[in-house]
């Protein structure tokens, strides 16, 4: 056992000073007791210059047109610096969760979806907003990811994993529809054909749901 | 069908707010007298996880909520790694949200703050190392102290003691005042440097009862005092020094829970403030008397479980929640404490382990907003107070250390690496 003079502690250690005060430990020979505790081994860190490249240029790029948008609006009088800054976001998502080989299938179709949806409103409105993009493109967007969910679902034996995204799905399948209700989105049967494909989808999963699918729901669904 | 539960009221919080640098978990390890077998330790492991369903669960996210699920995967030994209380990582460990490693011959029980408190990971500590004796051929018997398969286990186990605990009727808005925060240099890769001493029980005792305090009151106010003149460790002014102590709820209300059902209380001191060893002490009694008292308690499991019954936060998807919990944890959830003392008592092993059985440790994590945290537990004649420390500055350690010794106490100090 060894013992600081100053603390007056003793201590169980292969140390040479005392680890609090630093003082050097009187030795009275007994052997040390072990476990001791591992040598610490750097942790490897993390450093991907390739993403950090494109990071650097993603804001780089988005700051220029933003520059430039600002300098000629008098001129053109559109914020197009917008579209690029969000088209740049949504290579990120791109790069961070579709292309990625981890994560739910249902979960990247659902981001795409809303990804997809917000950029093209944006290019719509940013360029005089004929609404093309709520009118078409939004609940056409809604429907083919629904339906690509149901067509990963149906190949699967394990459903529940995707239980939650279908629904999810589903109910953003209804927001065309209510945009069309509020008179934002002025041509009916795209909305219309996206909310009765979302409620099909949500009583087809009552109908067709067996026991395991509904104890699943529970689980995933609990207040 | 895979069982299920619920996050119970104080789990609830923990898996939003968590990140390699609030990891949330604690650890207890057991010393053996002979050097660990892994492959008899991951047999052990896998035949007492049967016995705690509760703890044999993986975290899933739900549409509102996270969510208990049960894991069928075999759960994994590693060897003890030099970095302690690390994030457990949802894809590793086959998704169990604890992580048992070996070292020489020791057993560490790294748990996730989700699953269970101090007292369900003893217990489930104590049946690992039990089987794990028995495995290797010693002549063990659990005596009634151990939850073995013998033992049925029943649902009460599993139950969320704070929702039982529950009545509309009590209301408490009494909030915890801002406490000092640290300020010191960081290890660098996350590192938690431990600092481990072993003081007689019975001799703390003695002393304790000299100012008629319990053990846990007496090394509270030595925590406070030792802290109280250490002021380039702290930054800002005008705020007190808050230790909160662990309040074991098994103590006050009937459960036999082995997930999370504990609160802390929290003690005081102003800096800058002359106050003697007794004055320190009595202000420490008086907030365990006032506080650790059955009505105040559950006062308080009744403010905490009616957030949760809240309707509109309940419906609210668990994405947002998470971003609320972030943003309102980051604001307020360390900054009512300066330091955890965590004191989880004297562990009752059968008489016939007792010869296999060194010393048990009890470390309680550190993080970067608390980065000074200190775990207590007795096991025979010894008691172990753990430091966990994120920041290289040990001042407050030295000087409690060197506290108890004043008071007559022999101490025995171990660390593991301290210069990296």
């Amino acid at each position: 056992m060894k013992k600081c003079p100053k603390c007056n502690l003793y201590y169980n250690t292969t140390r040479k000073s005392c680890p609090l005060c630093f003082e050097i430990l009187e030795d009275d020979g007994g052997e040390f007791q072990g476990p001791d505790y591992p040598r610490p081994v750097p942790q490897p860190a993390s450093y991907n210059l390739i993403l950090r490249i494109i990071a650097f240029l993603s804001v780089i790029a988005v700051f220029v047109s933003v520059l430039v948008n600002a300098l000629t609006f008098a001129k053109t009088k559109t914020l197009w610096s917008v579209i690029v800054a969000l088209g740049v976001g949504y290579f990120w998502v791109l790069l961070r969760s579709t292309f990625r080989a981890k994560g739910n299938v249902g979960m990247k179709l659902v981001i795409q979806m809303v990804m997809l949806s917000i950029l093209i409103v944006v290019i719509d409105a940013v360029t005089g907003f004929h609404r093309w993009s709520l009118d078409y493109v939004v609940p056409f967007l809604s429907m083919a990811s629904l339906l690509a969910i149901i067509a990963v679902l149906l190949g699967k034996v394990k459903i529940a994993e995707y239980l939650l995204y279908l629904l999810a799905a589903a109910i953003l399948g209804f927001i065309p529809f209510i945009l069309w209700l509020v008179k934002l989105a002025t041509v009916l049967w795209p909305s219309l054909s996206a909310a009765s494909l979302s409620f099909a989808t949500i009583i087809g999963m009552v109908f067709f749901a067996d026991r395991e699918t509904k104890e699943e729901m529970k689980k995933r669904f609990h207040i | 069908m895979n069982k299920w539960y619920r996050l119970d009221n104080a789990a609830k919080i923990f898996p939003s707010v968590t990140s390699d640098k609030r990891t949330n978990v604690f650890r207890l390890s057991v010393v053996l007298t002979e050097e660990v077998n892994p492959d008899i330790l991951k047999e052990a492991l896998n035949i007492t996880i049967t016995r705690f369903p509760s703890l044999k669960v993986r975290l899933k996210r739900g549409l509102f909520w996270y969510y208990l699920e049960e894991n069928n995967a075999e759960a994994i030994v590693y060897p003890e790694s030099s970095h302690i209380c690390q994030r457990l990582r949802r894809k590793d460990n086959n998704g169990y949200l604890f992580k048992v490693s070996y070292y020489s011959s020791r057993i560490n029980l790294e748990v996730f703050h989700s699953l269970t408190d101090g007292t369900g990971a003893l217990e489930f500590l104590k049946a690992i190392a039990f089987n794990y004796l028995l495995l290797s051929g010693k002549k063990v018997e659990d005596e009634n102290l151990i939850l073995t398969s013998a033992i049925e286990s029943v649902y009460e186990e599993a139950q969320d003691s704070f929702v039982k605990n529950y009545k509309a009727s009590l209301k408490n808005s009494k909030r915890d005042p801002k406490a000092l925060q640290f300020r010191g240099n960081y290890y660098d890769d996350l590192y938690i440097s431990l600092i481990t001493g072993e003081v007689s029980v019975a001799k703390l005792k003695e002393v304790a009862h000299r100012y008629s305090a319990t053990i846990t009151e007496f090394l509270t106010a030595c925590l406070l005092l030792s802290a109280v003149s250490q002021n380039h460790l702290f930054r800002g002014k005008g705020k007190p020094i808050q230790i909160f102590v662990p309040v074991n709820l098994r103590k006050y209300f009937p459960s036999r829970t082995l997930r999370n059902f504990s609160l802390y209380i929290s003690a005081g001191l102003m800096p800058g403030e002359e106050a003697s060893f007794e004055d320190v002490l009595e202000q420490v009694k008086k907030v365990f008397k006032e506080e650790l008292t059955k009505e105040k308690l559950q006062e308080r499991i009744v403010q905490n479980v009616t957030i949760e019954k809240n309707f509109l936060l309940r419906i609210v998807p668990l994405i947002v929640k998470e971003i609320v919990m972030k943003i309102g944890y980051n604001a307020w959830g360390d900054k009512r404490n300066t330091m955890t003392f965590s004191n989880i008592g004297v562990v009752k092993i059968p008489k016939s382990m007792e010869p296999y059985v060194r010393k048990f440790i009890f470390t309680n994590g550190a993080s970067r907003t608390s980065p000074v945290n200190i775990g207590g537990i007795s096991f025979q004649d010894k008691m172990q107070i753990t430091f966990a420390g994120a920041i290289r500055e040990r001042d407050i350690q030295k000087e409690f250390f060197r506290m108890l010794s004043k008071f007559g106490l022999e101490v025995v100090i171990e660390t593991n690496e301290l210069e990296v």
